[in-house]
């Protein structure tokens, strides 16, 4: 018998009960979603604790000495996180301070992260308590921030990057990567002949693309 | 970086202003180290886990057999309201047991997107050597993407059975350029915004040259 024909009685040979798919999606969710905060909170715990003694008022006045010794770990080689990722690390930690408990740990490290650039604390606390209201995408999120933003309720923080803005860094991202690959410690020179063309073709067709693009944003600009 | 106020000056002396012991910055830089290689590894084996729990009844061989569980995990994938892609579901599962075929010291200390690079090496002997090699050599993802690559044998094409580094790093660039086709059609340039279709034109005019320079490159490469 087919493997997709195979009856899904099956699992109830091993006496188990069927799994109900809507608990399990849940399930999974949260764990997904549970993911990336607690590496956030994790790393910002670390250094909160070791360079600001864990006292987070001590990291939102910018105490001097604890600063100097948090940037000679930003410097370091060895760090396997960038600068930006541990400074988003603890301001997520400092966001979680002023959210209601129980909503900040509901929201996943990139809703914290869209979050951010809201400096007002009560539109910070509406805007979160009706993203896990509403189930809302970090794409929803970003939405209202946008308009929050737009209507003068920021204060400070990075800017949301715009759909376009977004989609051009990762190709810069992507055109780094291709640079390298075609580039002397790449492995372009052992690939087939016929494969090398037809990479040459497809390039050319992306910049064919990227220059209508620009052909475009010339006349709006 | 977050733009907070103006850096501060740190005063001779003044090293460390909060009550308590200096850190001990080897110590935090390992410790740090350890919670960001295990960031994405440990969520996906957490998801691989309950999958196999719940789905498998905890038999990797049914899931890998498309055994029974495996209808309930097709009607899964199919479902909108999750978190996550289809494909970080199959992978999560796939990790989970690669880890299993390795040794624990080598598959905790690879961090998740070397686990999904060694997941083209089937051989399980291949995939422990080019694992601790990895570790070894210190092994950025594109260096282990590159030997997984070097690898693996050719098929019947003459191709190597898995893209090509080049070949992955275009169609990404191919996939962006859609992106970013779409989002200028449909973005409105208002208020604070004006400027911005200025300053993405500056930004894809540095990109079209630099393009143009691999283009080229791989135009002389070929000849040779």
């Amino acid at each position: 018998m087919p493997r997709s024909q195979r009856p899904r009685s099956r699992l109830l040979q091993r006496s188990r009960p069927a799994p109900d798919l809507d608990r399990i999606a849940a399930d999974l969710n949260r764990i997904y979603v549970r993911g990336g905060l607690q590496t956030a909170i994790a790393a910002g715990t670390v250094v909160l604790k070791e360079f600001f003694n864990g006292d987070i008022a001590a990291f939102r006045d910018r105490e001097p000495g604890a600063w100097g010794s948090f940037r000679e770990l930003c410097e370091r080689d060895d760090l396997a996180m960038s600068r930006s990722y541990l400074a988003v690390c603890m301001d997520i930690l400092v966001q979680l301070d002023d959210l209601p408990p129980g909503i900040g740990q509901q929201l996943s490290f990139t809703h914290h992260r869209t979050l951010l650039p809201v400096r007002d604390l009560e539109v910070k606390r509406r805007l979160a308590r009706r993203t896990v209201r509403e189930t809302l995408s970090s794409r929803g999120l970003r939405g209202l921030v946008q308009e929050e933003i737009g209507r003068g309720g920021r204060a400070g923080g990075p800017r949301p990057l715009s759909p376009a803005s977004r989609a051009l860094r990762r190709m810069e991202s992507a055109c780094r990567r291709l640079d390298q690959e075609t580039g002397d410690e790449g492995c372009w020179d052992r690939l087939p002949g016929s494969e090398q063309e037809e990479l040459a073709t497809s390039l050319s067709e992306v910049l064919r693309r990227v220059e209508r693009v620009r052909r475009r944003l010339g006349k709006e600009s | 970086m977050t733009r907070r106020r103006s850096p501060v000056r740190v005063r001779p002396g003044h090293r460390h202003a909060v009550a308590g012991p200096a850190p001990d910055i080897d110590r935090v830089v390992l410790q740090l180290n350890r919670i960001f290689v295990r960031r994405g590894l440990s969520t996906a084996l957490a998801i691989g886990g309950y999958l196999l729990e719940n789905l498998f009844a905890g038999d990797m061989r049914a899931y890998r057999d498309r055994d029974y569980g495996w209808t309930l995990f097709a009607e899964l994938l199919q479902r909108n309201d999750l978190a996550m892609s289809r494909s970080y579901l199959t992978l999560s599962l796939q990790v989970l047991e690669q880890v299993a075929q390795l040794p624990e010291a080598i598959a905790q200390a690879l961090c998740y997107s070397h686990h999904i690079e060694l997941l083209a090496v089937k051989d399980v002997e291949a995939k422990r050597i080019i694992a601790s090699r990895s570790l070894e050599n210190g092994w950025s993802r594109p260096q282990l993407q590159r030997q997984v690559w070097e690898h693996l044998g050719h098929g019947r094409r003459g191709r190597k059975t898995t893209a090509s580094p080049p070949a992955r790093a275009l169609r990404e660039l191919d996939r962006r350029s859609r992106d970013l086709e779409r989002a200028t059609r449909t973005d409105s340039w208002d208020g604070d915004e004006r400027d911005e279709p200025d300053r993405l034109a500056a930004r894809l005019d540095r990109l079209v040259a630099r393009m143009r320079e691999i283009e080229a490159r791989m135009g002389e490469r070929q000849e040779g």
